[in-house]
Parts: C-alpha cells; structure tokens; sequence
C-alpha cells in the first residue's frame, strides 16, 4: 500500500501496454496516491481473516469470521 | 381511438389501452417518435433512433394483438435502452469514439426479452463513456436534464432517465455500477431500480466493472418499474454471475400496505446533506410512518469508511482489464474515463484483494442492519442537481476519488435499491429517496416504495421543456 513514485506508474503504465503523457503520469500517480492514502486507513489487521468478496453472486450466511 | 397526449401516460395505463385497442401500437411508437423529434435537439437523449424498425416492430404488434395474441404489459410499449446494451443490426456506441461505427450481431439478453415481450425499441440512450460517472462527458455530447436545461440528468444512464422524463418513451434500461440508475432517477424524479446482483443478466452490456455492474430499470413510475423488472429478471446461462432465483410476481406485492415494515435510517447515508434535501428526506420518513412503518435511526460506520475507497478501487481495476483489448485508442476517450483505465493498470492485485475484503465487511454490516430492519431509507444524494459539468483537464478523476456516496454500497452487496422521487427544490430541481432492502428481496424494495409514491404527488408530475 506505499505510494508510487512517477517513474514506477510509467512503469506500470507502459508494461500494461499503455501510452501515457507526462501530464498524465502525473495526475495517474496523485490519483493511486489518493487511493493508497485511503487504503492506508483501513487497517490489514482487521482483515487478515476476511475472505475476499470477488465476484459470484453473494452467499447468504456466510461470515468470514 | 388515440387517446390526447398518450405520452403523458405511465406504462401501465398505456398497456391497459393496447389491450383494450383504445390506442394501436402504431398509434403509439409514432407518438413517441414525434416527441422525440421534438425534444431531441433540446435535451440530446439519444445516440441513435430506428424509426423504421421501431413501426415495423409495431405493425408486427398491432397485427398479433389484433389476431388475439397479447403477450402481455409490455406489447406495443416504445422503449429504448443505454447505449451499452447490445442490439442485433442497431448501432452500440458505448458512448464512446472507439464504438462509433459498432453494429452487434447480437442482442444483449434484456433487449432480447423485452422484444419477446412485444415491446418497441426506438433508439439507444445517450450514456457517459462507457458508463462512467463522476461528470456529464459523452463523445456524443452532454444530456440536458428535462426539469431544467443546463442541469444535470445524472450519470451514466443520462440519456435514459432524460427521455423517459420527457415522455419520449415510457421505460429504458441503463446501468448502474456505484448509483448510475439511481442519481439520474433522482435527478430527473423517475424510478430508478438497481435489481439484486444475479437477477438480471448483464450479457451483451459493455462492463465497466464486472462484479458491481449492475443492469437497472428507469421509469415513471413504481408499478411501470415492477413490469419492466419482470420480464427481465431470471437466470441467464450467459453471465457467469445470473443467479437461479425463483422470480415472485412484482407488480402483484405492490399492495399499498406497509403496514409493520421496520425502516432503518443510516445516519451515515445522510451524512453532509443539505438542509433543503434533508427536509424532504424528513417529510418522506413522516409519510411513511404515517402508512404504518416504523422508523429508527441506525449506524453502518464500517460501511461509511469503506465503501467508497473499496468501490473505487474495484471499480478502475475491473476497468483496467476491461479496457485493456482498446489501450491503442485510449487518446480518444475523454480524460476523467482514460485516468480510470490508466490508474486500473497501475493498483496492485494487494490493493485490489483488500478492497475486496472491505467490501465483505460492507456485506456483512448491511447484511446484519438488514436482519434488525426490513429496508434502509435515506437521501439518494447530498443535495439537488448542479450544473452539467465535463471534464476537460488531467486529474479529472482524483477529485472523484473522495466523493462519498450513498449508492454505491448496494453495488457492493448486491442489494437491491430503488430511487423514488420525493420533492423538488427551491430552484425547481428533483430530489429523490433511496430505499434499499435485503439481497433478491427486490419485492419489498419496490412495495414501500409504492406505498410511498402513492401518498405523495410527485409522480404525477411533468417537466415543462422550453
């Protein structure tokens, strides 16, 4: 959950077979950082044992504890 | 036989007509051509029309109805749908530059059984790109909201909610990934309906992310929402994620009576509203105590903290891969759509799969609230619709990135959610309710909502378009 540098989001960018312009980078690597910040909130510890939701249709009952 | 203004009418009182041959499927489809010839430079709801398919599916209706073969509510009724719904031979957009000269040879499955069902597709509804929210940018232009020009309809089922608010058709399907059937019912004072995730298929819609996409119905009203909800919802061997339920009569537990309904009211999900909207919200809490329910505050504090970033993250990772087939025409997006794709392929599988633990903790808080309360009602949005606003430089879509919604946790959980309207603003601008309730229980969802609707008059409202 660190934040990314520029040079790691063009990075990520170009391997994900992307073209991004400087200006882009830029705005693209404030936005991860935005998420990243709000991630950082949630503390890993509280999900260590939560189960993923993914994506099939929810199970009734189930409690990832 | 035609009946004065029969665009005026809802769903359910036009397909009484047809049945009783008091106005023809022609007659019809023709009137709702008219009136989109006429309001369509004003409030640009459409992408593409089909007249001619339109009348000749019509004079197809008119002849089976005629030879004693009604198929029921939805014969004869013009419709359209979001321009990411596939549809066989009619051009399928997406809203997009990259989708301009796209013609399907397929029907998306909820085109494919409203047709079956007799209904009329006159066009296909303009749509933010690729059904992204967060501004009013379509390659096609803005949508103009009907109640007043210059303001927003909502995203991204724009077009949608415009055209059945001005009575240029009487339903149309859109979508709804974090509140895009519910914001534009709300802003345009419709019915907007985001079904359980698995009851409607979602085969043949572009995703914008698999897992929250969900396929929704907008219309006039509750009962006209029950219909369509009908003949769309059940199992679809062709999306991986439709659901085998069994499918209850929708329109028949439209009772009136809510009489013991237990109605939770999440302070969280109405957190920073305006004092305006706030008040509306109060007064519908007030009405639906009057009919019977009982009403207490609650807390879902887990679902505040996560449901936002969890959504956010999910949404722009899914979209990354979705978008990944078309990286070589990401110039031609619009920028806040082309920073969601381009952040998707840059967050981390660990960030992704903690998202997605928050979202169980979501699941899990409303799954309990929803054992205590039989629906969670509150405000749809913080306040009434602003300006159209597009996105024109870099960093469009960080400023979304802290916008906290009230929708987007039932794309989350899958739940169902409704946006009914209740009230208008100072300015004129509609407000609407959500009423959220258990997974594949849209039933109740939709019979309090009605119960509301049918104590209060803003569904016989019409927008004025000048």
């Amino acid at each position: 959950m660190a934040k990314m540098s520029k040079e790691t989001v063009s990075a990520l960018i170009t391997l994900g077979g992307a073209d991004a312009t400087p200006q882009e980078i830029e705005a693209i690597t404030t936005l991860y950082n935005t998420l990243a910040e709000q991630l950082e909130e949630v503390s890993s510890d509280a999900l260590e044992e939560v189960e993923p939701h993914f994506i099939q249709p929810t199970r009734r009952g189930r409690s990832s504890s | 036989m035609v009946t004065a203004d029969p665009m005026s009418l809802t769903l359910a009182e036009a397909a009484g007509k047809i049945k009783s041959r008091e106005i023809s499927p022609v007659e019809l489809t023709q009137a709702s051509l008219d009136r989109i010839d006429e309001l369509q430079p004003k409030l640009n709801a459409f992408i593409t029309l089909c007249p001619d398919q339109a009348l000749s599916a019509a004079r197809r209706a008119e002849r089976d109805i005629a030879g004693g073969k009604y198929l029921g509510p939805l014969h004869g009724i013009p419709y359209a749908v979001k321009d990411i719904y596939a549809s066989k031979g009619i051009l399928s957009t997406s809203g997009s530059k990259v989708f301009a000269d796209h013609v399907p040879d397929h029907d998306s499955t909820a085109v494919r059984k409203l047709n079956s069902a007799g209904a009329i597709m006159v066009g296909k509804n303009n749509t933010n790109e690729f059904a992204s929210g967060g501004d009013d940018s379509s390659f096609y232009g803005p949508v103009q909201n009907p109640w007043k020009l210059g303001y927003t309809p909502g995203g991204s089922s724009s077009g949608s909610a415009a055209s059945v608010a001005a009575g240029m058709i009487f339903a149309s399907m859109g979508s709804c990934t974090g509140g895009s059937v519910r914001v534009p019912g709300s802003n345009c004072s419709l019915v907007g309906l985001k079904p359980s995730y698995g009851l409607v298929s979602r085969y043949g819609i572009f995703p914008l992310s698999w897992s929250l996409d969900h396929p929704g119905a907008l219309t006039r009203t509750v009962e006209d929402c029950a219909l369509l909800l009908q003949t769309v919802a059940g199992y679809d061997a062709k999306d991986p994620s439709s659901t085998r339920v069994s499918i209850p009569d929708y329109a028949s537990a439209l009772t009136n009576d809510i009489r013991g309904i237990r109605v939770g009211v999440a302070r969280e999900l109405r957190e920073g509203t305006s004092e305006e909207v706030d008040q509306l919200v109060e007064k519908a809490l007030s009405v639906l105590r009057e009919l019977g329910a009982s009403v207490e505050e609650v807390s879902v504090p887990i679902t505040d903290q996560y449901a936002t970033t969890a959504g956010n993250v999910i949404t722009w990772s899914e979209a990354g891969q979705i978008h990944t087939p078309y990286l070589q025409h990401l110039h031609e997006y619009s920028i806040g759509v082309r920073e969601k794709v381009q952040v998707g392929l840059v967050i981390p599988s660990n960030d992704y799969h903690k998202a997605q633990k928050m979202r169980r903790k979501v699941q899990e808080e409303l799954t309990q609230m929803l054992n205590r309360v039989d629906v969670l009602v509150g405000p749809i949005q913080r306040t009434p619709p602003g300006t159209l606003q597009l996105s024109v430089a870099t960093g469009a879509a960080t400023g979304m990135a802290a916008q906290r919604s009230f929708t987007r946790p039932f794309n989350l959980t899958g739940m169902p959610a409704v946006s009914v309207p209740c009230g208008f603003s100072a300015e004129g601008l509609p407000v609407g309710l959500q009423i959220a309730g258990r997974l594949f229980d849209d039933s109740t969802v939709l019979r309090v909502a009605h119960a509301y609707e049918q104590a209060t008059p803003w569904h016989d409202m019409h927008p004025s378009i000048s």
